[in-house]
C-alpha cells in the first residue's frame, strides 16, 4: 500500500509538472492561422499584387470588408454609390427606404402639365442629407454621405500601403518594370479615388503617407481642402501614372503584373488588361472627365447660355472645353481595353443580382429595388432599338414621386436585337460595369466640346458625328443627326439625351444633371423642363404628364460625412466641411 | 458528503423493539447515518445503509428524535407503534451548506465572505426542455436568466450582476464538478443528473478564476451514488407545447380598407372582383381611396372596417404556422455505493417537436457515468463522464441549428422565415398550393402589399435541415489527503464537441410562383450562396475541444490541535495551477445548382465552394471568427492562484489572495495580468450566542469582499492581419476595416460586494411563519479596458479599430428570503423569493467619440455614450404636446393638431407627429427581477409547487409590429381611433407610426426607430406549477420507493402590457451585452402542459 501511495503522488506531481511545462509561453504565440498579414504575406511579388488587387476591388468597391454594422443596399460601390448618382440624375427611382434611396432623389417640387398643380416635397434633399449626416445614422446605414467617402479613402489608404512596400519586393524579371507597373496601378487608382471625393464632396483630405506607427494605415491630417484642390490631386496622380507608364520597358513583365492585379474573371471584353498605350489613353479620358464633370455647362430648358446663380463651382470656359477636347481626342479608342468588370456568382466584386444599379433595376417594376424613371426613357427616340430591345411597358408602377410605366428586361427582349447593347443581364459575366471611363463617354465628351465650341453648322455637324458614332456603336438603329441642320441648342439636346441613355448606370448621371444646371433650384436658374411625369392621382395607373417642370434643388457638392468631421475636426485653416453655398 | 456518527448505546431496560426506515422527503432516497434517539435518554442508534434502524425502547414508548445535519429534526411519539417510518426534509434554517465555487476550499456557507447562491436539484423544476438553463430561470437571486426564444434548442440569456463587457457577451463560465466546460452548451447537459448548482455572480466572488471570472461562474455538481441500497429511478413525461401569444396581441387585422363592391367582394379599379393569378397574387387589389399603390395607405379616407367575407377570406396565419408541438422525456438512473466505491449511471432522452408546423425536432440523449473510489486511505479517484448526442432536424429558416459561426456557441437557431409570414397579407392561405401542386413562396398583393412576405410552408417543402452534435464531457479527479495538513488535488477535464449541420435548399426552378417572383429579387429559399432558384446545400462542420487541468495543494492548520494554542484559529492555504486550452474549428462548404431529383448532396451539386466571409453573421464579426470556410482558433491560458484563509472559530474570518494569468489573447503575449482579492466575514450572532437575542436572531453574518477578475480578448484580437477574402477564384488581401490591436489588454472588472445572511425566529413554537432566512448583497463594480471597436477617421483607411475603449460601472443589490410559511406534521408550505436589481453604465470612451453599434430596432443605430446606460436605444419620440418646438412655427396649432392617445396628431393628414431629431428613447434593462416560489407538501404523498417570475421595467422595441405596420397588416389597423371628433380605423393614423417623421409624411420615416414601438415589457409570469401524487405510499409493492404522477405546467399565465406575443423574448444575439431590447420576429416561449411519472426502487 505504501508503495502504491508513493506512485500516485508521483503520478500527480508528474502530471502537474508536465502541464506546467506544456503551458510554457511558446504556446501563447498562437498567431492567426486563418489570415494573411503584411509581414508574412506581402513579402514577394505574389503577395504585393494580391494586396494591390484587394485594396482596390475589396476595400474600394465592396462594402468595406463586409463590416456588419453598416447595412448596405446591394453589395458594391456600383450598386450604392453609383446608385445615388443614378437616383439623383433621375434615371431611376426607388421605393425601399434603405440608405434613404426612396427620398434622396425627391425634387423640391414638380409642376404638372397644367402649370398650376405643384407637388411639394416636405422633406427636401438638402435638409434631409444634413439631418442624416450623423455618425449614428451612418451606423444605421442612413447617411448617404458616408459611403463614397469610406470607399474612396479605403482605396487611397490601400494604395498608400502598397506604394510603401513596392520597392522592397524581390521581383523576378525586370524589377523596375514590375515595380513601376504596380506604382502606375496605385497612382491611377489614387487619381480615381480623389476624383470620387472631389467630384462629390465640397471638400476633402489629401492623404498620401503611411502611418509610421501602424503600417496598415495612412497618416491622417485635418487640413481639409476644397473640391478643386482634391481634383487637382486626382489630376496629379493620373499624370504620375501616365509618366511612370512611359518608363516601363518590359511589356511582358508589365502585362504579367497588371494581369495579376485585375481579377481574372474581369478580363473579358473591354475588361482585358490595357496595353501601356491604351492605359495612357484611359488616363487622358479621365483627365477630361475631371474637368467636365466638375464645372457647370448649364443647359436649362434648351438655353445654351443659362446661368446658375448659386453653385459651388464655376462655369466651363472655352479654354476648359478646348482642354476637354484635346484630352478626349487623345483618349479611349473603340478597340481599347478599359477598366471595367463583370458580375460573378462566386466571390464577386459585385454580384449578379445586387452588385450594380443595372442588376437592381432588372425585372418587372413591381419587384425591383430600382425602377426605371420616365425621365430616363423620354430621352430615347421611339425607334431606338436600345429602348425597344430592353424595356417593356406592360405594368404601371404608381408612386407619389416616380411612378413609371417601364420595366427593364433581363438580357433584353426575347430575342434581344442583334448588335444592340443590353442594359441589364442577371447572368453571371454578362453585364459589363464600367469602373473607369469608356469609349462612349470619351466620344460624347468630344461631341459636347465640339458642339459647345462650334461657331458654324459644319462644326455642329462635326460634333454630332460623334453622337451618331456612339449610337451606331451601341446599336441604336436610329437615323444620323449629323447633317440634319440642327441648331447648336438642338445639337446639344441630342448630345444630352445621348449621354443620358448611353452612359446610364455608370455613376455619371448626377454629375451630368448637376453640370447642366438641372439639379439646381429653379429660383437659382436651374430646373428641368418638359418632362414626362406619371402623376399619382389615386387612379389605377396615374396620369401621364408630358410637360412637367421639376425643381430638384439638390445639394451640388455634399458635406463631408460626420464620421470624418467628428473624429477628425478641421484645422483652423481648413476649407469648409459643410457646403457653405446651401 | 456522508457523515457518519457513532455513539454509545445506553444500558437501560428495553422492552420493545421499534424498526423503521428513514427516507428523504425531497426525493425518497434512503438516508443512512441518521441519528435516532429516544428523547430524554441516551438511548439511540443510527440508520444503516438502507436507512433502516432498529431500536429498543421502554414499553411505555416515549418520543423518538430523528436528526441529521442539513435535515430538519423530527420528533414523533412512539405510542403503540412498532414500525415507524420517517421522512426528513432538508432544513433551510440550518444553512449548513458547504460550497466550493468561488471559495476554492470547500467551505461552510456560514464561513464565507462572499455571496454564493446555491440550489439543490429538488428545487429545480422539471422544465419540459429538461435543460439546466431553463430550470434555473428565477432561481438565482440577482441573476437575470431569461428565456429569450421558444425555438427548441435555443440558449437562455444569462446575465449575472450587470454588464461589464461589450464584445464578449454576458455568458458566465460554466464548471461541471470543478472543471470548466467550454465546448458544450449549458442546455445540452442533463438536468436529471444534476445534484446541485452553485452560482457566484461577480468579480469579488469569482476573482479566483482570474482572467475568465469577471462574468461570474455557474458550477454544476452531478449526481453521485449515495450510500445505501441500489437506487433505480425511472421517469417519463409528455408535454404539449404551444407558443405564447399574450392576449392574442400578435395578430393580423381582420378588417380591411381595400376597394370593394356592394357585395363586399374586393374589386379592382374597374369594379371587377379580384381573382388570384397563376402566381398566387391578387395583382389588381386597390385601396378604396388612393388607388393600387403603397402610399394610398396614408390617404386619410381609408378606413379598415370591412370584413373578409366575400371573395377574399381571412386566414389566421398564426394557427397555420404555430401549431402544437410536443416534448417527451425519459430518464433512468441507477446508483449505489459500497464502502469504498460509489457509482451513478444515468441515461436520459429529451425529444422536442417544434410547434412551427412541426417541421422538425431536437432529440437529445445523455449518458452520464460518475464513479468514485477510494484507492487507499485518503486517496480517492473519481471519473465523471457525460456523453451527449443531439440531433436537430428543423429546417433552415424555421429554427434549424447551423450557419456561420454557429459552433462558436451562443447562437440561436435560424428562424429568419418567421418574419416572412408575419409580413404576408392575411387574405392569402399559406397552406394553399399553386396550380403546379407546390406551395407558393411569395404572395404579394398588387405591387405593394406584403412585399416582405415569404411562406414558411414553401420553406418546409423546399428545404431540409439536419444537425448532429456529439458532446463528450469527461473529467478525472485524483484527491489525496496526505495527512490533516496537506491535501493534493488534481483535476483534468476534456470537453469535446463535434457538430455537423447540413442545410439543403432544393431546386425550386419548377415552382411556377418562384419562377415568376424571383426575377430581380430573391423570393426563393436559399441561405445566401445561391444567386438563383436552383438550390444550394450548405455544410458546416464545427469542432470544439477544451481541456482544463487544475492542480491544487491545500495546506490546513488548526491552531488548537496542531500548535496547542488556545486560539480557535483555522487556516487553509490554496495554491493552484490552472491550464486551459481551447481549439475551435469550423469548415463551411456549399454547393449550388442542385438537380431536381435526388440524391441531394454536395457531390451532386453543380459547383462546390467554401463558404466565404461574405456570408459572415453580423453580430460576432469582427470578434468571433472572421473568415469562415475553413477556420481554426486556438486559445491557451494558464495561471496560478494563491489563496489564504484564516478563520477565527465561528466568529469571523478573512481570505486574501491573488491570481496571475497568462493568455494567448493578451497583448504582448507573454505578460501576465494579476487579479487580487480579499474578503471577510463576522458572524455577529456568535457574540450573542447564549443571550436572549439568540432565540430571535440565531444567525447573523456580515460579509464583504473585494476582487478583480478579467474577461479575455477575442482569440486573435491582438494579431494584426489582412483580410484574405477571395475574389472570383483567386486570393486577394485587403486592409481590415476593424483592425486588430497588438497592445490589447485584458478587460478588468473591479468589484466590491457586501451583505449579510440571517435567520430570524419569528414564531418558533407555532406552525405559521416560524422563521425568516435571508441573504442580502449589495455590489458595486468598475470595469476598465473594455474592448470594443472604436471609431477612427475614415480618411486613414478604416472606420474603426479595436481597442480597450470603454470604461463602465455598475451597481445593484439582490436578496433572497426563505420563509417556512406553515409547518405541521402533515402539511408544509415553504416560500422563497429572489430579487435582483442592477444597472450598468458607460463611464468613458477613449477618444471621447460615441461608439456606434448595429441594432435591429428600427433604422437607428445603437450608440454607446459616456453617462448612458448600456443598451440605450435611440430614436424619434412622438410629440406629446401641441407646444412641442416642432410645431411652434405653425400658424394655428390648435386647428392643425389634436391629441390622440397622448400623441400629437395632424388633423389634416391624421398622422402621428414625431420629433425631427433622434434622441435616446430608453434602455431595455429591467429595474428589477424577482421571483416567488412556493412549495407545498401534504403528508408524504402530495406535493404542489408554483413559481411566479416578475420582471419590472424591462423594455422591448416591438420591431415585429413596426414591420407589420408597413403594409397595414397588424391587427392595430382594425382598431378605430377618434381624431378631432371623427372615429374610424384610419390607415393614415396607424401607418404614420411606420412612415412619418416630422416634415416627411413618408420616406425618411420608413421604419425609423420610434418610441411608438418602444414598449414596457414588464411581466409577471406563472413560470411553473406542478402537482405530484406519490402512489407508492398507498401500495405495498416491495421495494417500490416512489410512484409519483406529476402534472406540470410551464409559462401558463403571463400578465403584461406589452403588445407583442411574449415580453420575455429578445431577437438580439443571445447574451449580447448591448443588443438586448428588440423583438424582431422572435419565436415566443412555449406554454407547456406536462404529465410525468417518476418511479423509484
Amino acid at each position: 500500500m505504501k508503495k502504491m501511495k508513493t506512485k500516485f503522488i508521483r503520478a500527480i506531481s508528474f502530471a502537474a509538472f508536465a502541464f506546467a511545462i506544456f503551458a510554457c509561453k511558446d504556446q501563447l504565440n498562437v498567431g492567426n492561422p486563418n489570415a494573411p498579414s503584411l509581414t508574412t504575406n506581402v513579402v514577394n511579388e505574389k503577395g504585393i499584387t494580391t494586396l494591390a488587387k484587394g485594396v482596390i476591388y475589396t476595400n474600394g468597391f465592396q462594402n468595406g470588408e463586409n463590416v456588419p454594422a453598416f447595412t448596405w443596399l446591394g453589395d458594391s460601390y456600383f450598386s450604392l454609390n453609383y446608385g445615388y448618382s443614378e437616383l439623383l440624375g433621375d434615371v431611376i427611382g426607388a421605393d425601399a427606404a434603405n440608405e434613404l434611396i426612396s427620398v434622396i432623389n425627391v425634387p423640391d417640387y414638380v409642376i404638372l402639365d397644367d402649370g398650376v398643380t405643384k407637388i411639394v416635397n416636405t422633406s427636401p434633399n438638402i435638409p434631409l442629407l444634413r439631418k442624416y449626416n450623423t455618425r449614428a445614422q451612418s451606423g444605421a446605414g442612413y447617411n448617404p454621405t458616408y459611403f463614397q467617402w469610406l470607399n474612396a479613402y479605403a482605396m487611397i489608404n490601400g494604395c498608400n500601403v502598397v506604394l510603401s512596400r513596392t520597392d522592397e519586393i524581390p521581383y523576378t524579371g525586370d524589377k523596375v518594370s514590375k515595380a513601376n507597373t504596380i506604382k502606375a496601378w496605385c497612382y491611377w487608382w489614387k487619381g480615381w479615388a480623389y476624383a470620387a471625393v472631389g467630384s462629390l464632396y465640397y471638400s476633402g483630405l489629401i492623404i498620401d503617407k503611411v502611418d509610421p506607427t501602424n503600417e496598415n494605415f495612412s497618416e491622417g491630417n485635418n487640413n481639409y481642402v476644397t473640391h478643386d484642390v482634391v481634383m487637382a490631386s486626382s489630376d496629379k496622380f493620373y499624370l504620375k501614372a501616365d509618366s511612370i507608364l512611359t518608363t516601363i520597358s518590359n511589356s511582358a513583365d508589365y502585362s504579367a503584373v497588371l494581369g495579376s492585379m485585375i481579377p481574372a474573371y474581369f478580363q473579358t471584353g473591354h475588361g482585358n488588361p490595357p496595353t501601356i498605350a491604351e492605359w495612357k489613353r484611359n488616363i487622358k479620358t479621365m483627365l477630361a472627365r475631371n474637368i467636365l464633370v466638375n464645372k457647370l455647362s448649364p443647359f436649362v430648358n434648351g438655353n445654351l447660355n443659362a446661368t446658375i446663380m448659386k453653385s459651388s463651382t464655376s462655369t466651363m470656359t472655352n479654354a476648359d472645353w478646348t482642354n476637354v477636347l484635346n484630352l478626349a481626342t487623345a483618349g479611349i479608342q473603340s478597340s481599347d481595353n478599359v477598366f471595367s468588370g463583370v458580375s460573378a456568382d462566386k466571390n464577386p466584386v459585385f454580384s449578379t443580382g445586387g452588385g450594380t444599379v443595372s442588376a437592381m433595376s432588372v425585372g418587372t417594376n413591381d419587384g425591383t429595388t430600382f425602377k426605371i424613371s420616365e425621365r430616363f426613357i423620354q430621352n430615347f427616340k421611339a425607334s431606338d432599338k436600345r429602348l425597344t430591345g430592353n424595356f417593356d411597358n406592360s405594368l404601371v408602377y404608381t408612386n407619389a414621386n416616380f411612378g413609371t410605366r417601364w420595366s427593364l428586361n433581363d438580357g433584353g427582349t426575347t430575342p434581344p436585337p442583334v448588335g444592340t447593347i443590353t442594359y441589364g443581364n442577371l447572368n453571371a459575366g454578362e453585364y459589363e460595369c464600367f469602373i473607369g471611363s469608356s469609349y462612349e463617354e470619351n466620344m460624347l465628351m468630344i461631341a459636347e466640346a465640339k458642339i459647345r465650341l462650334a461657331s458654324n453648322q459644319t462644326q455642329i455637324d462635326d460634333g454630332l458625328t460623334y453622337v451618331d458614332a456612339v449610337r451606331t456603336y451601341q446599336g441604336a438603329g436610329v437615323p444620323a443627326v449629323s447633317g440634319t441642320s440642327l441648331t447648336q441648342a438642338q445639337a446639344l439636346t441630342e448630345l444630352v439625351k445621348e449621354r443620358r441613355v448611353a452612359l446610364v448606370f455608370r455613376g455619371l448621371s448626377f454629375y451630368d444633371s448637376r453640370r447642366w444646371g438641372w439639379t439646381y433650384d429653379i429660383a437659382s436658374g436651374g430646373g428641368s423642363y418638359g418632362n414626362k411625369f406619371l402623376h399619382n392621382d389615386g387612379s389605377a395607373n396615374g396620369v401621364l404628364n408630358t410637360n412637367a417642370t421639376i425643381s430638384y434643388n439638390f445639394l451640388d457638392y455634399w458635406d463631408v460625412p460626420a464620421d470624418e468631421v467628428v473624429l477628425n475636426p478641421p484645422s483652423g485653416s481648413s476649407a469648409a466641411v459643410v457646403n457653405p453655398n446651401f | 458528503m456522508c457523515f457518519s456518527f457513532s455513539f454509545a448505546i445506553g444500558l437501560f431496560a428495553q422492552d420493545r423493539v421499534i424498526t423503521g426506515k428513514v427516507t428523504s422527503k425531497e426525493d425518497g432516497t434512503v438516508l443512512p447515518g441518521v441519528n435516532v434517539v429516544l428523547k430524554g435518554s441516551t438511548t439511540g442508534t443510527v440508520t444503516d445503509t438502507d436507512g433502516s434502524y432498529t431500536l429498543s425502547v421502554p414499553t411505555d414508548g416515549g418520543t423518538l428524535v430523528f436528526s441529521f445535519i442539513g435535515l430538519e429534526t423530527q420528533e414523533t411519539v412512539i405510542a403503540a407503534r412498532n414500525v415507524i417510518d420517517i421522512q426528513l426534509g432538508s432544513d433551510i434554517k440550518q444553512l449548513a451548506e458547504v460550497v466550493v465555487t468561488g471559495s476554492g476550499v470547500a467551505t461552510d456557507k456560514k464561513k464565507l465572505g462572499i455571496a454564493v447562491e446555491s440550489i439543490t436539484s429538488d428545487k429545480l423544476p422539471a422544465a419540459p426542455t429538461a435543460s439546466i438553463d431553463q430550470a434555473l430561470v428565477g432561481k438565482i437571486a440577482g441573476a437575470q436568466i431569461s428565456s429569450i426564444s421558444g425555438n427548441p434548442g435555443d440558449p437562455v440569456q444569462i446575465l449575472l450582476r450587470g454588464i461589464n463587457t461589450v464584445q464578449g457577451g454576458t455568458s458566465p463560465m460554466i464548471l461541471v464538478d470543478g472543471v470548466q466546460v467550454a465546448a458544450t452548451d449549458l442546455n445540452s447537459l442533463d438536468l436529471s443528473n444534476v445534484d446541485r448548482v452553485e452560482v457566484v455572480q461577480g468579480s469579488a466572488a469569482s476573482s479566483i478564476y482570474g482572467a475568465q471570472g469577471a462574468k461570474g461562474v455557474i458550477q454544476i455538481f452531478s449526481k453521485k451514488g449515495k450510500k445505501g441500497k441500489l437506487n433505480i429511478n425511472y421517469s417519463t413525461s409528455y408535454a404539449s407545447n404551444q407558443y405564447i401569444n399574450v392576449d392574442n396581441h400578435l395578430s393580423k387585422a381582420n378588417l380591411h380598407p381595400y376597394l370593394t363592391d356592394s357585395n363586399n367582394n374586393l374589386v379592382d379599379g374597374s369594379g371587377t372582383p379580384l381573382t388570384q393569378d397563376a402566381y398566387g397574387n391578387y395583382p389588381a387589389i386597390s385601396y378604396e381611396y388612393g388607388g393600387p399603390t403603397r402610399y394610398a395607405i396614408i390617404n386619410t379616407q381609408n378606413v379598415a372596417d370591412k370584413p373578409y367575407n366575400a371573395n377574399l377570406k381571412y386566414y389566421n396565419h398564426f394557427n397555420q404556422v404555430f401549431q402544437t408541438g410536443s416534448t417527451t422525456n425519459n430518464a433512468i438512473s441507477i446508483s449505489g455505493s459500497g464502502d469504498k466505491t460509489d457509482f451513478s449511471v444515468a441515461v436520459a432522452n429529451n425529444r422536442t417537436v417544434t410547434p412551427v408546423m412541426k417541421n422538425g425536432y431536437v432529440d437529445r440523449t445523455n449518458l452520464s457515468v460518475n464513479v468514485g473510489t477510494e484507492i487507499f486511505k485518503g486517496f480517492t479517484f473519481r471519473s465523471t463522464t457525460q456523453l451527449v448526442y443531439t440531433k436537430n432536424t428543423m429546417h433552415p429558416g424555421l429554427g434549424a441549428a447551423g450557419g456561420n459561426n454557429y459552433g462558436y456557441g451562443n447562437s440561436q437557431g435560424n428562424v429568419s422565415n418567421i418574419y416572412g409570414f408575419l409580413n404576408t397579407s392575411p387574405f392569402f392561405d399559406l397552406t394553399a398550393k399553386g396550380s403546379d401542386g407546390n406551395y407558393q413562396a411569395h404572395t404579394q398583393g398588387g405591387s405593394f402589399l406584403g412585399i416582405n412576405g415569404l411562406n414558411p410552408y414553401y420553406y418546409q417543402q423546399y428545404t431540409d435541415g439536419v444537425d448532429n452534435k456529439t458532446d463528450i464531457i469527461q473529467s478525472f479527479n485524483a484527491n489525496y489527503k496526505i495527512n490533516r495538513f496537506v491535501e493534493l488535488d488534481a483535476k483534468y477535464g476534456i470537453n469535446y464537441r463535434d457538430e455537423t449541420a447540413t442545410w439543403t435548399y432544393f431546386n425550386q426552378s419548377q415552382n411556377v410562383n418562384t419562377a415568376h417572383w424571383s426575377t430581380g429579387s430573391a423570393y426563393y429559399a436559399r441561405y445566401n450562396n445561391a444567386s438563383d432558384k436552383n438550390g444550394e446545400i450548405d455544410y458546416f462542420h464545427y469542432t470544439n475541444t477544451f481541456q482544463n487541468f487544475l492542480g491544487t495543494a491545500f495546506i490546513y492548520t488548526d491552531f488548537k490541535n496542531d500548535f496547542h494554542s488556545n486560539l480557535p484559529i483555522e487556516t487553509s492555504t490554496q495554491i493552484s495551477f490552472d491550464y486551459r486550452k481551447r481549439k475551435y474549428t469550423e469548415v463551411g462548404m456549399y454547393g449550388i445548382d442542385l438537380d431536381i431529383n435526388p440524391p441531394f448532396n454536395l457531390v451532386n451539386a453543380g459547383s462546390l465552394s467554401m463558404i466565404g466571409p461574405s456570408s459572415l453573421s453580423a453580430a460576432t464579426a469582427p470578434l468571433g471568427p472572421t473568415s469562415t470556410g475553413s477556420y481554426v482558433e486556438p486559445f491557451v491560458t494558464y495561471g496560478y492562484l494563491v489563496n489564504q484563509k484564516i478563520n477565527y472559530g465561528d466568529i469571523g474570518g478573512i481570505t486574501a489572495g491573488f491570481r496571475s494569468d497568462w493568455s494567448s489573447a493578451f497583448g504582448g503575449g507573454s505578460t501576465p495580468f494579476t487579479f487580487p482579492h480579499a474578503d471577510g466575514f463576522i458572524s455577529a450572532s456568535s457574540f450573542w450566542k447564549s443571550s436572549k437575542l439568540q432565540e430571535i436572531l440565531p444567525y447573523f453574518k456580515l460579509r464583504a469582499a473585494y476582487g478583480e477578475a478579467g474577461i479575455q480578448p477575442g482569440a486573435f484580437n491582438r494579431i494584426p492581419v489582412l483580410s484574405g477574402g477571395p475574389i472570383g477564384n483567386e486570393t486577394s488581401y485587403s486592409i481590415r476595416q476593424v483592425p486588430n490591436n497588438p497592445h490589447l489588454q485584458v478587460e478588468v472588472s473591479k468589484e466590491f460586494e457586501t451583505g449579510f445572511d440571517f435567520t430570524v425566529n419569528t414564531n418558533t413554537n407555532g406552525n405559521w411563519f416560524q422563521s425568516v432566512n435571508g441573504s442580502f448583497t449589495y455590489w458595486k463594480r468598475q470595469s476598465e479596458n473594455v474592448i470594443s471597436p472604436a471609431s477612427r477617421s475614415l480618411s486613414t483607411g478604416a472606420p474603426s479599430y479595436l481597442t480597450n475603449a470603454i470604461g463602465m460601472e455598475g451597481n445593484g443589490y439582490q436578496f433572497s428570503l426563505n420563509i417556512p410559511i406553515y409547518r405541521s406534521g402533515n402539511f408544509t408550505w415553504d416560500f422563497t423569493t429572489n430579487f435582483g436589481h442592477q444597472i450598468s453604465k458607460i463611464t468613458s470612451i477613449s477618444g471621447g467619440a460615441d461608439i456606434i453599434l448595429g441594432s435591429a430596432a428600427g433604422a437607428t443605430a445603437l450608440v454607446l455614450t459616456p453617462g448612458q446606460i448600456i443598451g440605450q436605444i435611440y430614436g424619434y419620440k412622438a410629440l406629446r404636446s401641441i407646444d412641442a418646438p416642432e410645431i411652434v412655427g405653425s400658424s394655428n396649432p390648435a386647428s392643425q393638431y389634436t391629441m390622440v392617445d397622448g400623441r400629437v396628431v395632424d388633423l389634416t393628414t391624421k398622422q402621428i407627429q414625431f420629433s425631427a431629431i433622434a434622441t435616446p428613447i430608453g434602455n431595455p434593462n429591467p429595474n428589477f427581477n424577482t421571483s416567488f416560489i412556493n412549495q407545498i407538501g401534504f403528508k408524504d404523498f402530495l406535493t404542489f409547487s408554483f413559481q411566479f417570475d416578475w420582471v419590472q421595467g424591462s423594455h422591448l422595441y416591438n420591431q415585429t409590429k413596426e414591420w407589420m405596420y408597413r403594409d397595414g397588416l397588424h391587427s392595430d389597423f382594425a382598431k378605430p381611433v377618434t381624431i378631432g371628433g371623427e372615429t374610424g380605423a384610419y390607415t393614415a393614423y396607424w401607418s404614420s407610426a411606420y412612415y412619418n417623421l416630422f416634415g416627411s409624411t413618408h420616406g425618411s420615416g420608413n421604419n425609423a426607430t420610434k418610441d411608438f414601438f418602444w414598449e414596457d415589457a414588464s411581466f409577471v409570469r406563472l413560470r411553473n406549477v406542478s402537482v405530484g401524487f406519490d402512489f407508492a405510499k398507498f401500495t405495498n409493492i416491495k421495494r417500490l420507493r416512489k410512484l409519483q404522477l406529476v402534472f406540470t405546467g410551464r409559462n401558463l399565465l403571463t400578465f403584461t402590457k406589452y403588445t407583442g406575443a411574449d415580453p420575455e423574448v429578445n431577437s438580439g444575439q443571445a447574451n449580447s451585452s448591448f443588443d438586448r431590447g428588440v423583438d424582431h420576429s422572435t419565436i415566443p416561449n412555449i406554454r407547456s402542459y406536462q404529465v410525468g411519472i417518476n418511479v423509484g426502487f
